[in-house]
């Protein structure tokens, strides 16, 4: 790793590695974390929900959210091949995706609070200084940024229904705690190389921050329902 | 064209064709007749059923990685924030994957045959909806 953080912009695979392998293996995390939880997210959470849809619209904006998923791991998978990772579907998925899905509710507030997650992971990388990485995120957030708002439409719907209302709760309750450690822990060695080299900007805990202040917002601002208290703070 | 329309997922149905532009078709969607829908979805499920039954699921991955592929991509709503358009793609794409594996199924005949034709020549078939059944022209 170098002593100062890394400032210059790296255009290709091949720049990569001929700024080095340290360099080579944090962009490689990055881009391998995507590839699995874009797959995980597909198939544990999307595709079935497709089935619990309560009508056709639903169902249908479920199977195009589940396909647009797919191509993000898809996508993802190529920035890995162009960089020579090797076994990129190797390797744990975050813990949120440990969770099992059983009802519409739950569907529709996974979207609008960990989809919100994953848009706040990657408007960081935004400004990543691998160009491949900055041009896709910046290609894949509109799919996101319309997977958050389709959640928090719905879910805005449903607590308009008082018998949904506590099925909402519940499901802000438990998907909250289970995405809590998606940004990984406040002490994280991956986190300091992603920022020496120029890949992220903020720790863990300030991204984590960043997660609940919008949640929150939305929770108890747009749906009156209560958020969990939670510090930014995690070490598992 | 009508008579592609007419030979749903289904079963073939018998009711005045209305071809209708985007925006009539997702408001049709939303009224689609459940009997007839849930009917596709069970058929749906059964072609898939039968390919995993037979030992081939990992040859129905791959197609269906092959269709995800090239149909996300070819459906993409122009617009990021319209949720008719997402309707509408979702709607199509849900119609592929299932003709995948009413292919591959060797279901004989196809119950998607005709639907994943008309898809694949832009149209969008909807279902029956209050009367009519509807298909939405391409874009």
């Amino acid at each position: 790793m170098t002593a100062t953080p890394f400032t210059g912009e790296v255009a290709d695979a091949a720049a990569a590695h001929a700024v080095g392998p340290d360099y080579v293996r944090a962009v490689g995390k990055v881009v391998t974390s995507h590839v699995r939880n874009e797959l995980a997210g597909a198939v544990a959470f999307d595709e079935p929900a497709i089935a619990l849809a309560p009508g056709p619209r639903e169902k249908w904006l479920a199977c195009r959210i589940a396909m647009e998923e797919y191509g993000h791991h898809l996508k993802f998978s190529k920035l890995a091949t162009e960089l020579g990772l090797d076994d990129v579907n190797a390797g744990r998925t975050l813990s949120v995706f440990d969770y099992q899905l059983t009802s519409w509710a739950e569907f529709v507030v996974l979207k609008a609070l960990v989809d919100e997650a994953e848009v706040v992971l990657m408007e960081e990388l935004v400004a990543a200084s691998y160009l491949p990485l900055r041009n896709l995120v910046v290609r894949l957030l509109p799919e996101e940024h319309f997977h958050v708002s389709f959640g928090k439409a719905r879910a805005r719907e449903l607590v308009a229904d008082p018998v949904a209302t506590p099925v909402v709760q519940q499901a802000v309750d438990d998907l909250v705690a289970f995405t809590v450690p998606f940004f990984g822990r406040s002490v994280s060695a991956n986190n300091e190389a992603y920022r020496q080299w120029g890949i992220k900007q903020r720790t863990n805990d300030e991204s984590r921050a960043h997660w609940i202040g919008r949640c929150k917002h939305f929770v108890e601002g747009e749906l009156g329902l209560r958020f969990p208290h939670l510090e930014p703070h995690w070490n598992g | 064209m009508e008579a592609l329309v007419r030979a749903t997922p289904a079963g073939l149905v018998d009711l005045p064709v209305a071809v209708v532009d985007l925006r009539e078709g997702v408001a049709a969607a939303d009224r689609v007749d459940p009997a007839w829908l849930a009917a596709v979805d069970r058929r749906r499920a059964e072609c898939r059923a039968s390919v995993v039954a037979a030992g081939r699921e990992e040859e129905l991955e791959t197609a269906l990685h092959a269709v995800a592929l090239l149909a996300t991509e070819q459906l993409d709503p122009p617009d990021d924030a319209d949720v008719d358009q997402h309707v509408a793609s979702g709607a199509r794409l849900w119609l592929l994957t299932g003709a995948v594996a009413s292919a591959l199924s060797g279901a004989d005949p196809d119950p998607f045959a005709s639907w994943a034709a008309l898809v694949t020549a832009g149209w969008w078939p909807v279902g029956p909806s209050e009367g009519r059944l509807v298909v939405s022209r391409p874009t």
